[in-house]
C-alpha cells in the first residue's frame, strides 16, 4: 500500500516527477493570487476567532454586568431572536434609516445639482449648509420632537437632516469639476440645459455622488441610532438603550453587534446597486 | 463658387492675469471655405488653429469679426455643424450606440429611428458589432471612430475636426486617415480639419491653410489626384516638392510670428507701465 501511495503522489504531481531523483518534493507554492485570497479571507477569520477566544478566557471570572463572555452574548442573541425582539428592532431601524436616507438622496442631489450648476444659488444656500453641517444633529432632537412628536417622522427627519449634506456637497463638487471637454461636447451636440444636466453633468458626477452616498450612509446609520436612543426608544438604538438601562449587558452587546452588522449589510447592498447600475464606473479614472 | 463658410476679420485675445498682458491668439483672420471642400488648418501648437475651429462652432466667441455660414450668421446655422474632438469626449456612461445617437436624441428623434441611423454610421466607421460596448472597452483608435460616427450621424453640412488623430499611434492614424478620406468621398461634407502634421494635411486636404502665430499666412492648393492612398505618395516628386514648400512656409510663419509676438509683448509692457503710472498718479491725486 505504501508503494502504491507514493506512486499515486508522483502521478498526481507530474512536475515533481521530472525533478532530479532523490530530491524531496516541496510543498506546492501558492500563486500570488491564492496568497492574496488566503490573506484576505482566512486571516481575518482566524483573527476574529482568536479575539473571541481571548475575550472568553479574559471575561471568564468577571462580573457579567461589566463584561459578559461571548457565550453569554451568544445566549442573549438566541433569547432576542427567539422572542422576535431583534428582528423587529432590525426592521424598524431599516425603515427609519431607508426613509431618511432616500429623502436625503432626493433632497441632497437636487440641492447639489443647483448649487453645482448655478453660482448665485450656491451663494444663497451656502450659509445654511455651513450652519447645518456645523450643528450637532443631537442638539436638534428637542426641536424635532416639538415639530413631529414621538413618531417615526421624527426619526426619519433626523436621519435625513444628518445624511443630506454629504450628498449635496459631493454632487455639487462632481458637477463643478466637469471637464472643459464635456462642456464643449454638450455645446457641440446642442444639448439643452436640462439634457446637459441629465445626460452629461449628472452621470459624470456619479463617482463623486456615490462617494457622497457612502459617507451619507454612515451618517444615516448614526442619525438612526441617535434618533432611536433619544426619542421614543425603538429599533436597534432603543434596544441598546433599554438593555443598557436594565444592566443586561450581554443583550446590550448583542444589540451593538447587530447595529454594526446592520451597517455592513446596508453598505453591501449599496455596492450591489453600484455594480448593477453603473458598470462603466470601473473603466473611468474619476 | 460662392463660399459656404466665411470668416471675416476674426480676432481673439486672452487676458493673462499672471503677467497682466493680453495674449493675441488670432489677429484679423479671413478665411473662405467652399462647399464640399476639405480644408486643413496646418500650424504649430499654440498658433490658434484650435481656437479658430472652436469659433467656427460658436464654442468660443471672437472679440471682433464674424463668421457666416451659407451667408447667414453662424448662430442660426448651428444644427448644420458636426464637431470631432481631439480627446474624443465620449460619454463613458453611454454605449457606442448611445454616444453616436447623442445629437439625434438631443433633436428629439424617436428611439427606434435614431438607433437605426446610429447603427448605419457605426457600420460606416467600421465598428459593426460594437454598438453595445462601452467606450472604456474600446481602443483609442476605435473611440475616435465613434467620435467621427457621432459627428456624422447628425448629417452635418460642415464637419469640424480638431486634430482627431493626434492622440493615436502612427499605424492607427494612417488607417484612420484612409478611412476618413473614403468616408469623405462618399459624403462630400465640407470639412475643416486642424492638424500639425504636414503629411496628414497633404494626404487629406484640397487646400491647406498655413497658420503662424495668430495669423493665417498662406493658403496652398493640393492638386494631387484622389484617391490618394493608392499611390506611392511619399516618393511622388509633386508630393515631395509640396512637402518641402509647406515646411518652409511653416518655419517662416513661425519665425515671423515670434518676432511679432516679441514686438507686441514689448508694446504691451510699455502700455502696462504707462497705465501703472497713471494709476499711481490718480491715487496720489486722491490723497
Amino acid at each position: 500500500m505504501a508503494n502504491n501511495d507514493s506512486t499515486q503522489e508522483i502521478v498526481a504531481t507530474p512536475l515533481t516527477a521530472t525533478t532530479p531523483a532523490g530530491k524531496a518534493v516541496a510543498a506546492p507554492r501558492l500563486s500570488p493570487r491564492e496568497e492574496s485570497w488566503f490573506v484576505s479571507v482566512r486571516v481575518p477569520i482566524i483573527s476574529v476567532a482568536a479575539f473571541l477566544l481571548l475575550w472568553q478566557f479574559g471575561a471568564r471570572h468577571m462580573n457579567p454586568i461589566l463584561m459578559p463572555t461571548p457565550t453569554l452574548v451568544g445566549s442573549a442573541f438566541r433569547d432576542l431572536i427567539s422572542r422576535g425582539v431583534l428582528q423587529k428592532a432590525f426592521f424598524i431601524s431599516l425603515q427609519d434609516m431607508s426613509y431618511g436616507y432616500f429623502i436625503a438622496i432626493a433632497v441632497g442631489s437636487v440641492l447639489g445639482v443647483l448649487t453645482g450648476r448655478f453660482r448665485t444659488f450656491e451663494k444663497v444656500v451656502s450659509p445654511y449648509i455651513s450652519f447645518f453641517m456645523a450643528t450637532p444633529t443631537i442638539a436638534l432632537v428637542p426641536l424635532v420632537i416639538v415639530w413631529f412628536g414621538f413618531s417615526q417622522s421624527s426619526r426619519v427627519f433626523l436621519v435625513a437632516i444628518h445624511a443630506v449634506w454629504p450628498v449635496a456637497i459631493n454632487t455639487a463638487m462632481g458637477i463643478r469639476v466637469l471637464s472643459r471637454l464635456l462642456r464643449d461636447v454638450g455645446w457641440a451636440y446642442r444639448l439643452t440645459e436640462s439634457q446637459f444636466v441629465r445626460w452629461v453633468a449628472l452621470p459624470s458626477a456619479v463617482p463623486y455622488i456615490l462617494a457622497g452616498l457612502r459617507v451619507a450612509l454612515g451618517r444615516a446609520v448614526v442619525g438612526m441610532i441617535v434618533a432611536e436612543m433619544t426619542m421614543e426608544l425603538t429599533g436597534l438604538g432603543g434596544l441598546v438603550m433599554v438593555y443598557g438601562n436594565a444592566f443586561k449587558t450581554a443583550h446590550l452587546i448583542a444589540g451593538v453587534i447587530t447595529s454594526a452588522v446592520f451597517a455592513v449589510f446596508v453598505s453591501a447592498m449599496m455596492d450591489v446597486v453600484r455594480d448593477r447600475f453603473f458598470p462603466w464606473i470601473k473603466g473611468t479614472s474619476a | 463658387m460662392e463660399a459656404l463658410i466665411e470668416v471675416k476679420g476674426v480676432s481673439k485675445a486672452y487676458a493673462n492675469y499672471a503677467t497682466g498682458r493680453e495674449l493675441v491668439v488670432l489677429r484679423d483672420i479671413d478665411l473662405q471655405v467652399r462647399p464640399n471642400e476639405f480644408v486643413c488648418l496646418l500650424g504649430p501648437s499654440g498658433c490658434g488653429k484650435t481656437t479658430l475651429l472652436k469659433i467656427l462652432d460658436a464654442m468660443i466667441t471672437p472679440d471682433r469679426g464674424e463668421v457666416l455660414l451659407g451667408g447667414r450668421p453662424l448662430i442660426e446655422r448651428l444644427a448644420d455643424i458636426g464637431f470631432v474632438f481631439q480627446d474624443v469626449g465620449l460619454l463613458a456612461w453611454r454605449t457606442v450606440l448611445g454616444n453616436v445617437a447623442l445629437g439625434l436624441e438631443a433633436r428629439g428623434m424617436p428611439r427606434r429611428q435614431r438607433e437605426t441611423v446610429a447603427l448605419e454610421y457605426i457600420k460606416l466607421v467600421g465598428l459593426e458589432g460594437f454598438a453595445h460596448y462601452y467606450p472604456h472597452q474600446l481602443s483609442g483608435g476605435m473611440q475616435q471612430r465613434v467620435g467621427l460616427a457621432r459627428a456624422l450621424a447628425i448629417s452635418p453640412k460642415v464637419l469640424l475636426m480638431d486634430e482627431p488623430f493626434g492622440a493615436v499611434d502612427a499605424m492607427t492614424r494612417q488607417t484612420l486617415q484612409v478611412e476618413l478620406a473614403r468616408i469623405w468621398e462618399q459624403s462630400r461634407a465640407t470639412v475643416v480639419f486642424v492638424t500639425h502634421d504636414v503629411d496628414e494635411a497633404i494626404f487629406l486636404a484640397d487646400r491647406i491653410v498655413v497658420m503662424g502665430r495668430a495669423q493665417a499666412t498662406r493658403s496652398v492648393n493640393v492638386a494631387l489626384p484622389r484617391p490618394r492612398w493608392n499611390r506611392d505618395a511619399q516618393s511622388d516628386p509633386e508630393y515631395v516638392a509640396l512637402r518641402v514648400n509647406l515646411i518652409r512656409m511653416l518655419n517662416t510663419a513661425h519665425a515671423a510670428a515670434a518676432a511679432t509676438v516679441a514686438h507686441a509683448a514689448a508694446a504691451a509692457t510699455v502700455a502696462h507701465a504707462a497705465a501703472a503710472a497713471t494709476v499711481a498718479q490718480t491715487a496720489k491725486g486722491g490723497e
